[in-house]
């Protein structure tokens, strides 16, 4: 019998043991997802109950911004174009990017990895001043334009395509493209060749073998490269700003104005709150089999 | 003071499993002792419970009930890192980033023995395995076989009270795996400790050990030395894991102390009897190893003893023919004869007699 | 599959990958080359050779100054991402636990929300609770971004080594956080730099969400951005970041060339 009672008292000695450990582990990086993430969006929740700001009205809790925001279809429609340029540009790049990944991983051979490399070597510009590159590209004094000015081609300089939702979604697409190109090609190399040689000796074309192949299970790269240029896509706001003009403003540039400019955080944290549902509602029905690794392109 | 070098008291493992399944009874009330000094092995299929067992000795994983004796002490709640054993893995577990030196001494280390101790021990230990002047490479440089001998120099140079070891020649080829065996065997005998041997290979486990305890899913069926094991199975799981055997099925018509009177293929025939009391009247299945079972030209006429079949099928195996015997109760019955000048051989569809010594021949319950 | 095909000298595939290479160089070369050029403005046709903006950088103090700031938030906020990272990698990849699926969620939802939203929540905590912006609260938001990559990363790593190797550790007599240091650690060293890099990168470049969170101090990005309004400080702000470009490509390359290195010697040696 001192067998058992010895044993029941061991047992929960270890559990405890082990318990402490993931304790340890857990508590630093809980805590501080806790008190800068999750309490923050929290926080922004409470905000978008406010009257206002500041103020004593800060206290009164109210709908009126929700009510507001539902009634300023301008905001709605906003938000819906943002949408709409953020897919375009995602698509643009899933469609840019996809030979690329395919030619780096089925027909560069051993130089791929450093093709690979030569891709994402000009992504580590500073963000900022690859838009700038393309608005100085874009631009009426821009190198287009002067270009074909000092050639005699044009006889005045004209803004293209500056300043319109056109060079947005250009700019972006520019920015993101090796970013998608990585997740592809880190699915298509994970496809197993002897099944493409099995394909073949089942009896398929080259054409056949890639579309019932290769492409159905490269699908969960294309999707996890798609999300990560939709997802920060939606709430972009310093595109917009640098090229984009009335035409190109995005519902990010409105959620900042909240903020930055008009002060008033109630309406702004209601937007983003609104903008954060869409995002997480869409990606999480569309990222379903989307590995959160390839999504993080690690 | 216990002649135990691990003692296991009503051991029970239970995982909790998510899904399905409420709990996985790993190790069910397992009872060992296992002494100084001895080579000994748990058997078993894969998924019943013998790398559990060990590595709750190990300490890595703790029981659900019983006790853990380890050199007379209870190691329940004594962590991995504070018990007399050490462990050499399946996948050897040599720290990449540590040289094969480094790795042997990296216990030494850890205890705090100086350096000059240290790198006498190392080569000594390295000498012991075979591998001297390999300590400035790294594991990944060498061999299967030579990282396998290195887990066993980093184990072993700590001077274990019990050295346990988890199928560790599983990953080497066969041509070394018996080269290994061979060279486990004279090690242990070197070194003296304990070897508890995890495996699933009956016949590494009959060639290697002093004892074997056979499991299977969770129980433990029966401890024994090899030749017991092979030829006193307690159970038919055990007569049909450890080698080739037959099983004919048969009823109890006379029980006395240690044999049987059965009916089996239609003839009556005694057997031994190991399972306590026998019930007249009760089924059981009598079990012969092929190679006690002699085959004569049938020449007409019943000879008392004797039973009649058909050669159905014959390999030619080298030394041995292997035979499988039609009956005439419908049964088959494997046959293995050794090829010498003077043994009659036969063809297929050649009528045989066959019989064996009733001492050969064992009644297990069903 | 069609090996016995010969192949074009310059392939299709080739040919488009060449394109797009580019298509992403130009823009970039196009800046480096007006970094040399002789001009405030950014217009064809060029004028004369010059590195007077490289000279310039030099007496630029502010610039200097959001360099250096962007340096430790970008070394601080990556170290604390890494550290942070890493533990609770270790905890999903190598213990089971109760709300296991919650904190995985709630730690790599940052990467599927946008950035902005992250800023403006994290300037109304700082706003609700009086504390003043900064580089500390940038930092912060670094690390929210950052501790996803650096979890998943370490926690590839991790599932890469069995955890035999830890078990052999305690076997040999280390208890389970020396095991930790002396063995998990070392072999997952690669991911851990790795981690860290990609944290330092994206912290160096980050605006979306220093924008909201800066104070008196800015980053180098927002700087950058309050520049972009003066036509005339844009060669100074070009050759900055060219210069900037360049070190990081030596940096990478630099990591890639010692790796190799050691790689090459280990196999003489052997």
């Amino acid at each position: 019998m001192s067998t058992r009672s010895e044993a029941l008292l061991a047992r929960p000695a270890a559990q405890l043991e082990v318990r402490q450990r993931i304790t340890v582990l857990l508590t630093p990086p809980g805590l501080w997802l806790l008190l800068f993430f999750v309490i923050p969006l929290g926080v922004m929740a409470l905000f978008s109950f406010r009257a206002a700001s500041f103020g004593a009205q800060r206290q009164v809790f109210t709908l009126e911004h929700y009510q507001r925001f539902l009634a300023d279809t301008s905001a709605q429609r906003l938000l819906w174009r943002s949408l709409l340029i953020a897919l375009e540009t995602s698509l643009i790049c899933v469609v840019l990017a996809f030979p690329l990944a395919y030619f780096l991983s089925f027909r560069a051979g051993p130089s791929r990895l450093m093709l690979l490399t030569i891709l994402v070597i000009p992504s580590w510009t500073s963000f900022l001043l690859r838009i700038l590159a393309w608005k100085v590209l874009l631009g009426s004094s821009g190198i287009f334009n002067s270009l074909l000015l000092s050639l005699g081609w044009i006889e005045e300089a004209a803004p293209i395509l500056l300043f319109s939702r056109g060079a947005v979604i250009i700019t972006l697409v520019y920015i993101w493209v090796p970013f998608v190109a990585l997740p592809i090609f880190a699915g298509l190399e994970r496809i197993n060749r002897h099944l493409l040689e099995a394909a073949e000796d089942l009896g398929s074309r080259p054409w056949q073998i890639f579309l019932e192949v290769i492409l159905p299970l490269s699908l969960p790269g294309v999707l996890a490269g798609f999300l990560s240029v939709f997802i920060p896509t939606v709430g972009e706001y310093v595109t917009p700003l640098l090229v984009g003009g009335v035409d190109g403003i995005m519902y990010g540039n409105l959620v900042q104005d909240q903020f930055a400019r008009a002060l008033n955080w109630p309406l702004g944290s209601v937007m983003s709150l609104v903008m954060m549902l869409v995002v997480l509602v869409l990606t999480f029905g569309l990222g379903r089999g989307v590995k959160v690794t390839d999504l993080a392109g690690v | 003071m216990s002649q135990f070098s691990v003692e296991l008291r009503g051991v029970c493992k239970t995982f909790p499993e998510r899904g399905e399944r409420q709990e996985l009874a790993a190790v069910q009330d397992l009872n060992l002792q296992i002494r100084a000094g001895e080579f000994f092995t748990l058997l078993g299929p894969s998924g019943c419970g013998k790398s559990t067992t060990l590595r709750m000795i190990a300490g890595f994983e703790t029981p659900t009930a019983g006790q853990i004796r380890i050199q007379d002490q209870a190691m329940n709640a004594v962590p991995a890192y504070r018990r007399p054993v050490n462990m050499v893995f399946q996948d050897y577990a040599l720290f990449p980033h540590l040289t094969v030196a480094q790795n042997v001494e990296f216990g030494l280390k850890v205890k705090g023995v100086p350096k000059e101790q240290r790198d006498p021990a190392v080569k000594e230990a390295l000498e012991l395995v075979q591998l001297p002047g390999h300590g400035d490479r790294k594991p990944e440089e060498l061999s299967g076989g030579q990282q396998q001998r290195v887990a066993l120099a980093r184990a072993l140079i700590n001077r274990p009270a019990v050295l346990l070891l988890d199928e560790p020649l599983g990953a080497l080829d066969l041509k070394l795996r018996k080269a290994m065996q061979f060279e486990l065997k004279q090690i242990q005998s070197q070194v003296g400790c304990t070897f508890v041997y995890v495996t699933h290979d009956q016949e590494e486990a009959l060639k290697m050990s002093d004892r074997v305890a056979v499991m299977s899913q969770g129980w433990l069926l029966q401890v024994g030395n090899p030749s017991s094991i092979y030829e006193k199975p307690a159970t038919r799981f055990v007569a049909d894991f450890i080698g080739e055997t037959n099983f004919l099925s048969a009823r109890v018509l006379k029980a006395s102390n240690g044999s049987v009177l059965v009916e089996a293929a239609g003839r009556e025939m005694l057997a031994q009897w190991l399972n306590g009391h026998a019930k007249v009247g009760e089924d059981v299945t009598l079990t012969v190893r092929p190679e006690r079972i002699s085959l004569f030209t049938a020449n007409g006429g019943h000879r008392k003893g004797r039973l009649h079949g058909v050669a159905q099928d014959v390999t030619y195996l080298g030394t041995d023919t292997l035979y499988r015997v039609g009956l005439e109760s419908g049964e088959g019955l494997l046959v293995r004869v050794q090829n010498s000048s003077g043994v009659p051989r036969f063809s297929s569809g050649d009528q045989v007699e066959l019989s064996w010594d009733p001492a050969d021949a064992q009644a297990l319950v069903e | 599959m069609q090996a016995s095909r010969a192949r074009p000298l310059v392939s299709f595939g080739g040919l488009y990958f060449g394109l797009a290479a580019a298509f992403l160089y130009l823009p970039i070369l196009l800046l480096i080359l007006f970094s040399f050029n002789d001009s405030r403005t950014l217009v064809f046709p060029l004028r004369e050779f010059t590195t007077r903006w490289y000279a310039e950088l030099l007496h630029s103090p502010e610039l200097l100054r959001s360099l250096g700031n962007s340096l430790w938030v970008g070394l601080l906020s990556s170290l604390v991402a890494t550290l942070l990272g890493t533990m609770a990698a270790i905890a999903i990849v190598r213990f089971r636990f109760r709300l296991q699926g919650l904190f995985m969620a709630v730690s790599t939802i940052p990467l599927v929300i946008p950035s902005v939203v992250l800023g403006v929540a994290l300037l109304l905590v700082f706003a609700q609770f009086g504390v003043p912006l900064s580089l500390l609260a940038v930092g912060i938001g670094h690390t929210i971004l950052n501790i996803p990559y650096a979890m998943l990363i370490v926690a590839a790593r991790l599932a890469g080594f069995s955890n035999h190797l830890e078990e052999a550790g305690m076997d040999l007599g280390l208890t389970y956080w020396g095991t930790l240091l002396r063995v998990t650690l070392p072999i997952s060293a690669p991911a851990l730099l790795a981690a860290f890099l990609s944290s330092f990168t994206t912290s160096f470049d980050e605006f979306a969400v220093a924008f909201f969170l800066v104070g008196t101090e800015a980053t180098l990005p927002v700087y950058l951005y309050s520049q972009l309004r003066f036509p005339s400080r844009l060669p100074l702000v070009v050759a900055l970041t060219a210069l900037v470009m360049v070190t990081s490509i030596l940096i990478v390359l630099g990591t890639e060339w010692l790796q190799r290195r050691s790689l090459s010697t280990r196999r003489r040696s052997a």
